[in-house]
């Protein structure tokens, strides 16, 4: 339901108009299969291993740009998107996304164009959204139902179509910053124009779907924390970008798995994307704590 | 960045340039010639143009300048052709008038130091030329589009960012995102670059954790590994102690006619000790001229007013 082109693709295969599952996805639950039986579980796993890495890596330029509220503000126009959907009967997940790059275009045009910080303007845009989306889902009360799911997230049900959407961002993701990596990290020191830069608004729009992807995974209160930690227990660690970078990827990757398994066990048996999010700030904690120890150099 | 003319590097200290200084300026004065440029043409118009200019400012008559220049057989700013044409060139930042009818030249290859009191608007001239901020009037360039090499007078970065000095210098250099590792040919430039600034032994040090001396050292040196036209240093003393200043003019001087340098400065000594062409500014253009006829009281006391004037340059005759 929530990723059409994909799910269409997939049922057209499904209905024998072409043959098989989503053939390529096979080894890789095989792989899971060591870890987990359910296929839910395998799922899960694999969709947490590839948001970990598109979230991590995002993290990065996110902490070192200094807009750790982004996630937040673009987060929380998901309501707006999802009341707007509901009322105009558009479908979810387009509705989602192109508001969500809107918002993101917005608060980089605003941070660029006023003369305010932009912590005023995203915490500016983030009321502004909530608001609406309020207003919105109070007209409507029957959208409701339908935003719980985006409060919390639900990295438990996502099906085959969301996966194959997530190998899509991690592939975008890591093409954008292959590309972007050294411009973006050279704006944060030198100081630029206030001319407009298409760079700044295309990192607007390629976080802001970052965003709204992960938000359908552990959910509009826990997004930030998802890009946010890992970056920040890599920059906790390492005195060079690139180890920064790798440091992030794989602590997010392993807080991602480590979190679902733990939220797996009967013991504990918690909420999948919250746990994650536990599991990633423990991590950052233990972190500090080490550097605190042993400080570099 | 050009890999092919990276190799010009080694030979900026080395006194064959200041040798060759003759040869190059016959090079300079057939390019622009060359060109066919509209823009180049007025600007190699030579000392006319600041004549053209010279009633609205108190420049000076260029004919007497070319004359002084020729006698001393070194210092020809004032006939040089201009790399920056800057008329009436106005610039207001919000409510803020912070540059009125600006019209100045910066003749090729000097160094130029822009002069005046705090607020006079110097670092945003430097900021205008260098397209930061939009303004009213013309700014002509020879060759039409330079490449800038810009230190800025003061980085405000988070400075617990991660990113080592050779990280930060590659910056620029590479292609290939940091994180997937450095070139051994970058790795040669950034090694090239820190020499050029007596820098070697930050290479691996953090970004952030350098001192004002050492931060200004390697913003000279990306700014040189740009290959620049022009150079532009904002406030390059700010910060910087006694022996960290003296580096700097040391490097500065060592780079002197191979490249545009415009530097602003508050420092009056510094200036006079550096430069081949100043211009006061105060919000407008005071004067411009050689060294010797702008550091002169009358002049200094309508820029900075009488005291400083005549307690720094008494009347040298």
């Amino acid at each position: 339901m929530f990723w059409p082109p994909f799910s269409g693709f997939i049922r057209a295969r499904k209905s024998g108009r072409l043959a098989g599952d989503v053939d390529f996805l096979a080894p890789l639950y095989d792989l899971a299969s060591f870890a987990y039986e359910p296929m839910f579980m395998r799922r899960s796993a694999l969709a947490l291993a590839l948001l970990s890495l598109s979230a991590s890596s995002a993290g990065v330029m996110v902490v070192n740009r200094r807009l750790a509220f982004f996630p937040d503000a673009v987060g929380h126009s998901i309501f707006v998107g999802v009341a707007a959907a509901l009322m105009l009967s558009l479908n979810v997940q387009a509705t989602v996304l192109t508001i969500s790059v809107l918002i993101g275009l917005s608060i980089t045009f605003l941070a660029r164009r006023s003369h305010l910080a932009s912590d005023t303007v995203i915490g500016l845009v983030f009321s502004g959204t909530v608001a609406a989306g309020l207003a919105l889902v109070s007209r409507q009360p029957q959208a409701t139902a339908g935003l719980s799911r985006f409060f919390l997230g639900d990295v438990l049900t996502i099906d085959d179509g969301q996966i194959v959407a997530l190998a899509f961002l991690a592939a975008i993701s890591f093409a954008y910053l292959g590309l972007a990596t050294n411009k973006l990290t050279l704006s944060c020191i030198v100081p630029k124009s206030k001319r407009h830069d298409a760079g700044d608004y295309i990192f607007g729009a390629y976080l802001a779907i970052v965003v709204a992807l992960c938000v359908q995974a552990v959910g509009v209160l826990l997004v930030t924390a998802l890009l946010v930690a890992p970056a920040a227990t890599g920059r906790v660690l390492s005195v060079s970008l690139a180890g920064m970078f790798w440091t992030a990827l794989l602590a997010g990757a392993l807080a991602g798995q480590i979190g679902l398994w733990a939220s797996f066990q009967p013991a504990i048996n918690t909420t999948a994307g919250a746990t994650v999010v536990l599991v990633n700030v423990l991590f950052f904690c233990a972190a500090a704590l080490y550097r605190k120890i042993c400080p570099a150099r | 960045m050009n890999a092919a003319s990276w190799p010009m590097f080694p030979t900026i200290f080395s006194s064959e340039v200041r040798s060759m200084e003759k040869s190059r300026r016959e090079a300079v004065r057939s390019r622009v010639d060359g060109s066919g440029d509209s823009g180049a043409s007025s600007c190699s118009r030579d000392g006319s143009v600041a004549n053209r200019f010279g009633e609205r400012t108190a420049d000076f008559p260029a004919e007497s300048a070319e004359a002084e220049g020729a006698e001393k057989g070194a210092d020809l700013s004032e006939s040089r052709p201009a790399t920056i044409l800057l008329k009436d060139v106005s610039v207001t930042l919000g409510q803020f008038k912070a540059l009125r009818r600006v019209t100045a030249r910066i003749p090729l290859r000097s160094q130029t130091v822009v002069i005046g009191p705090n607020g006079a608007g110097k670092s945003t001239l430097v900021q205008t030329i260098l397209g930061q901020w939009p303004y009213e009037g013309v700014i002509e360039f020879d060759p039409p589009q330079p490449r800038f090499g810009y230190v800025p007078q003061k980085l405000d970065f988070d400075r617990h960012l991660p990113l080592t000095v050779q990280e930060f210098l590659a910056l620029a250099l590479s292609r290939r995102p940091l994180w997937l590792g450095l070139s051994k040919d970058v790795k040669r430039k950034v090694m090239a670059g820190l020499e050029m600034v007596k820098a070697e032994d930050l290479l691996k040090r953090p970004f952030g954790a350098l001192s004002g001396g050492e931060t200004q050292r390697i913003m000279l040196a990306a700014a040189l590994m740009s290959e620049p036209d022009i150079l532009l240093l904002d406030e390059p003393a700010t910060g910087v102690d006694i022996n960290g200043e003296h580096l700097m003019c040391e490097l500065l001087d060592g780079f002197r006619r191979d490249f545009t340098i415009v530097m602003v400065s508050h420092d009056l000594p510094t200036a006079k000790a550096h430069s081949d062409w100043v211009i006061c500014l105060n919000r407008q253009l005071v004067a411009q001229g050689a060294p010797e006829r702008i550091f002169q009281p009358d002049v200094l006391a309508a820029v900075f007013g009488l005291h400083q004037g005549q307690e720094v340059w008494p009347t040298g005759g």
